[in-house]
């Protein structure tokens, strides 16, 4: 091998890169911060005076220069931003902050290339972000080096789950954009996903948020209201003392020193204040990784991202099960990056082959309804191909082109072509019609991740033929979906 | 939580970077087979701070602030605040803070132990929580600079006493030492490596000897050290606080002079230590931003109110930075101001360099025979550092995938896993004990007199070397002589005589014969053994040839 292998995750609040140490087999995040001392970096671009600053120095930057942050959340909307004037896609934007990992990367062996790289990405992110992505890739002159971008939680498997075999395992991502929970087991040539949520409002952004209103709260007891001056001082105060805030240790007031008023002055963030602010996500945390594995003999809880590093909310993921191991990386931040990295390392074939993720919240194939015209029959989905178990599908509404001599039947299938057949129902109860004049609606939904409820009514047609309240319904237990 | 797998049977070490702005902490993981940093309060750097103030709880006693918090409170608590308290030790003079209107006096050690102390509570409180470690933090190694005085380093380990460690369990090893440990691991072939080391208060350069052979632990050994101990990032922190001093003073037509607490010129004493302190976190944050952008904001508004309001908003770019020659005291003593008076960064990278000549001209190299360039330490993160340093050696310098801030503080933790478990079958590396600088005795004329050579190999049973000849006294009728042993970390390369008065001649200890009979010059006869172990301490011994049992002897505790 004569170059990086790496793996790349650009997150909405911070990123990491890792690269494949084939002397230890393992994958370790590069120090991007420039001296920070910690190995991820503030996902924010500024562009000032002609010249693009990243990260922390992007975040110390004047108020003259345009600062970009959340990128990748702004990929795939073909959106533009202003950098010196210029119109700028957040694709290229993106691109120039790539290049700047890769070349904290490359500073340890400026002589070799970048052999592969896989990049994490959230799991529901549109084709269109992903095809960004790669165009950011090209921008910062990697784009042939990028050979996948992968789905978040396959990164996480793969860096938490080897040697799980058979375990059902908890793994908990507390990002900055949500805060997501699945249950996973590895078996045979695959890593199950067998429940997968996203919490929103626990996110880490959402509890920077709340630090940072308890900190402008007492900033305007001390001081009242923020002149205009002060304001983005003050939201650069409270993004700067998050880590110290809801990094504590120990259940001890904090000192405040706002040096940036005049004049300075302290003020005292107590424990108990503290607690009130980080109560709601503990108690959040709790409850979501608790409902994550309350069906299922849960191994271990494996955590991850950014919010981890917070001690608080390490604890209250242990609370949840607490005869079950714990395993928390020592820098939580950087484990997508690492996982992203061994995937990269495994198809180049120096790291063991990962299970492909099994997405059992996915539909493999749509699931609707088998409707004969002639001697043909169409499959008209009604769930589709790739939604989610828990999504809602709207009803299909479906014209019988036969009299109601007999009562209709309406077969379900999952799959067009060599679909299988799930169930029938027989709709029973309507008044006898002529063809063309009954309108039959199917809902799907289910009701757990095997279990499919069936339901057919008769909707009638237009006020000539009502609708006369027939309907059936049923439930079918899946194998897969 | 699971234990991280070590026997805690010979103590619990920890890993001490104590620097002159940051500390970090690290410990060996014996279940990962790495160094692991400890964050301390969610954050992996801790500023080398302390901030005091009126204990409420206790009348008449001290509370204290530490890290972040207290490097923040300098800006309004500047009186009861202590910064960069490395660079005092070694001296005599006491710290005086001011808190509830009382003044309280602190030697740099008590200081420095109240900071270790907090950093080995913090360190205990993680490893027993997040690790599962049981018991606390016996033992320590804390990094010096290579260019420590014997005072500086007794000093140092003093505080570490004060902080709670064993006394017999505290080591010190050398900064650029323990940053080339953390390089080397990982190392498959045999190469030449040049630490530079620029820090917050002190530059050391080191050369790294490594013996690798793929599939094998690599072997290191330290070939030479030299650095200056006032010289880092806190002097390229004055220039900044120096360029936008020189905009005050234009501001204020040089009527107002905030470092100057005894001249009235309408600024109350409080507000001018205010001002001070925010001109030194604003001239931080500025150098920091310029390490990556071309330019820096610099906003302070208002800088003062009374007698007359005075704003600072300017732009300072990174050429200002590199060529701007300081002009001004900024209320440091006569030897610091005097270093660098009229000087400019780019001085400042002259004087880094130079330092890295004396190295390898100690080490008896050139820079071609350099393989490779590691840069540490947070001011290495200057251009203009970086730049030099690969004209120089012709080559971009190797840039640590682990932070260059934290590189140090996981080669401290290799060396406490050497401690802990010396016996360990498959270390990660192997440090081959050699003596690094020669090592001698100060002679008639101030000459010196080389015993020990730099680069010796130091057995497991320790160096033995017999000063090739007998001393002899140098007048008539002395009844003692003078043992002075010196370090000389910049030998001659054109062969002349080396003198103890000369740059890079460190004086360890000293000590006397005393009693031996009295008659003409050159008469009384004294063999001197020099024994260097791998315990790091020096013993010497100088015996009188004439009168039987006449002995005397010194050590080094922590000879590099």
């Amino acid at each position: 091998m004569s170059g990086f292998v790496l793996g790349i995750d650009i997150g909405a609040d911070s990123s990491a890169v890792a690269y494949y140490d084939a002397v230890r087999g393992e994958a370790a995040a590069v120090d991007i911060s420039g001296g920070y001392g910690v190995p991820s970096s503030p996902t924010v671009v500024e562009y000032a005076n002609g010249e693009w600053v990243f990260g922390e120095y992007a975040l110390s930057g004047g108020e003259d220069g345009a600062v970009f942050t959340r990128l990748p959340e702004r990929l795939g909307k073909g959106e533009y931003a202003s950098a010196g004037g210029r119109p700028t896609p957040i694709r290229e934007i993106t691109g120039e902050y790539i290049r700047d990992m890769i070349a904290f990367v490359k500073g340890a062996d400026p002589k070799a290339g970048v052999e592969a790289i896989v990049a994490a990405s959230p799991a529901d992110w549109p084709a269109a972000a992903a095809e960004d992505l790669r165009a950011a890739f090209v921008h910062a002159g990697y784009g042939s080096a990028l050979a996948d971008i992968r789905d978040a939680r396959e990164c996480a498997a793969a860096r938490l789950l080897a040697g799980r075999d058979g375990q059902p395992t908890i793994i908990a991502d507390f990002g900055a954009g949500a805060f997501r929970v699945g249950l996973y087991e590895r078996r045979g040539g695959f890593v199950d996903c067998l429940s997968s949520v996203s919490y929103p409002d626990l996110g880490a952004d959402a509890l920077g948020r709340a630090a940072d209103s308890f900190v402008a709260g007492l900033y305007e007891k001390s001081a009242g209201e923020p002149s205009a001056r002060d304001v983005r001082q003050l939201e650069r105060f409270c993004r700067s003392h998050r880590r110290l805030l809801l990094g504590r240790q120990s259940a001890k007031d904090v000192k405040l020193y706002v040096s940036f008023a005049y004049p300075p002055f302290a003020m005292t963030a107590r424990d108990a204040d503290i607690r009130a602010v980080t109560k709601p996500f503990a108690e959040g945390i709790r409850a979501a990784v608790t409902a994550a594995g309350e069906r299922a003999a849960v191994s271990a809880v494996c955590l991850m991202g950014g919010g981890f590093e917070y001690p608080f909310a390490r604890a209250a993921a242990a609370k949840a099960f607490p005869r079950a191991e714990l395993i928390c990386p020592k820098v939580p931040a950087v484990a997508l990056a690492e996982g992203a990295c061994l995937i990269a390392a495994a198809g180049l074939g120096l790291a063991p082959a990962f299970p492909k993720l099994r997405d059992v919240n996915r539909l493999s194939r749509g699931v609707g309804v088998r409707v004969r015209a002639g001697n043909a029959a169409r499959f008209f989905p009604i769930a589709p191909e790739g939604a989610y178990w828990w999504d809602k599908f709207p009803e299909g509404t479906f014209l019988l082109t036969e009299p109601t001599d007999a009562p209709p039947v309406v077969e379900i299938y999952s799959g067009g072509r060599d679909g299988v057949k799930l169930t029938d129902l027989t709709l029973t109860g309507l008044p006898r019609r002529p063809a063309g004049t009954t309108v039959v609606g199917v809902s799907l939904a289910f009701s757990a991740a095997d279990t499919l409820d069936v339901a057919v009514r008769d909707v009638g047609f237009g006020e000539q033929f009502p609708s006369a309240g027939g309907s059936a319904r049923t439930k079918v237990k899946l194998e897969t979906i | 939580m699971g234990t991280i797998g070590l026997d805690t049977a010979r103590g619990l070490y920890l890993g001490v970077d104590f620097g002159t702005t940051n500390s970090v902490v690290s410990i060996f993981n014996f279940k990962d087979g790495e160094a692991q940093t400890i964050p301390i309060d969610g954050a992996n750097i801790f500023p080398t701070a302390v901030q005091f103030e009126p204990d409420p709880d206790e009348p008449g006693k001290l509370s204290r602030v530490f890290g972040a918090e207290a490097k923040e409170a300098a800006a309004i608590f500047p009186a009861s605040t202590v910064l960069s308290v490395k660079r005092l030790l070694g001296s005599d003079e006491k710290i005086v803070v001011e808190a509830g209107g009382e003044e309280h006096a602190f030697t740099p050690a008590q200081i420095a132990g109240e900071i270790l102390g907090c950093l080995k509570r913090k360190a205990d409180e993680y490893a027993r929580e997040e690790l599962g470690i049981p018991g606390e933090f016996s033992g320590c190694v804390i990094t010096v600079p290579a260019n420590s005085t014997d005072k500086q380093k007794r000093v140092t380990k003093e505080a570490a006493v004060l902080a709670g460690f064993d006394e017999d369990s505290v080591y010190l090893r050398l900064e650029p030492a323990a940053a080339a440990i953390s390089y080397a691991i990982g190392e498959s072939s045999a190469k030449k490596v040049l630490i530079y080391d620029f820090g917050g208060g002190t530059f050391d350069a080191c050369i790294l000897d490594i013996d690798a052979k793929p599939g094998d632990e690599p072997v290191i050994s330290v070939a030479s050290t030299y650095g200056d101990n006032r010289l880092g990032g806190d002097d390229a922190d004055a220039l900044v606080m120096d360029i936008i001093y020189e905009e005050f003073k234009n501001l204020t037509n040089g009527e107002i002079d905030i470092f100057d607490e005894q001249v009235d010129d309408g600024v109350s004493r409080r507000q001018k230590k205010t001002a001070q302190a925010r001109l030194r976190q604003a001239a931080n944050v500025a150098k920091e931003r310029l390490s990556q952008a071309k330019s820096a904001k610099v906003t302070l508004s208002p800088f003062l109110q009374e007698p007359i309001v005075v704003s600072i908003n300017m732009e300072i770019t990174r050429e200002q930075l590199e060529t701007h020659a300081r002009v001004n005291r900024l209320g440091q003593d006569d030897v610091s101001f005097g270093k660098f008076e009229g000087k400019t960064l780019s001085d400042m990278v002259d004087s880094t360099l130079a330092c890295v000549d004396k190295c390898l001209e100690a080490a008896g190299l050139s820079a071609g025979d350099i393989d490779e360039v590691f840069l540490v330490g947070g001011s290495s993160a200057i251009p203009l550092a970086a730049n030099r340093v690969e004209e120089k050696f012709g080559r971009a310098p190797y840039k640590s995938k682990v932070s260059p801030a934290l590189s140090i503080s996981r080669g401290a933790a290799v060396y406490c896993e050497m401690i802990m478990m010396p016996d360990i079958a498959e270390p990660i590396v192997k440090v081959k004990e050699r003596t690094i600088h020669p090592l001698g005795l100060e002679l008639h004329g101030r000459r010196f007199l080389k015993i020990v050579d730099s680069g010796m190999d130091i057995p497991p049973e320790g160096l033995t070397v017999e000063c090739p000849e007998t001393l002899t006294t140098g007048f008539d009728n002395l009844s003692s002589m003078a043992i002075v042993v010196y370090e000389n970390t910049a030998p001659a390369t054109d062969g002349s005589p080396d003198y103890v008065y000369r740059d890079g001649m460190k004086r360890l200890s000293g000590t006397s014969l005393r009693g031996i009979p009295q008659g003409p010059k050159g008469q009384e006869r004294v063999r001197v053994v020099f024994s260097v172990g791998q315990d790091n301490m020096l013993r010497v011994m100088a015996e009188s040839l004439s009168a039987g049992g006449l002995v005397t002897e010194l050590t080094v505790d922590d000879l590099y």
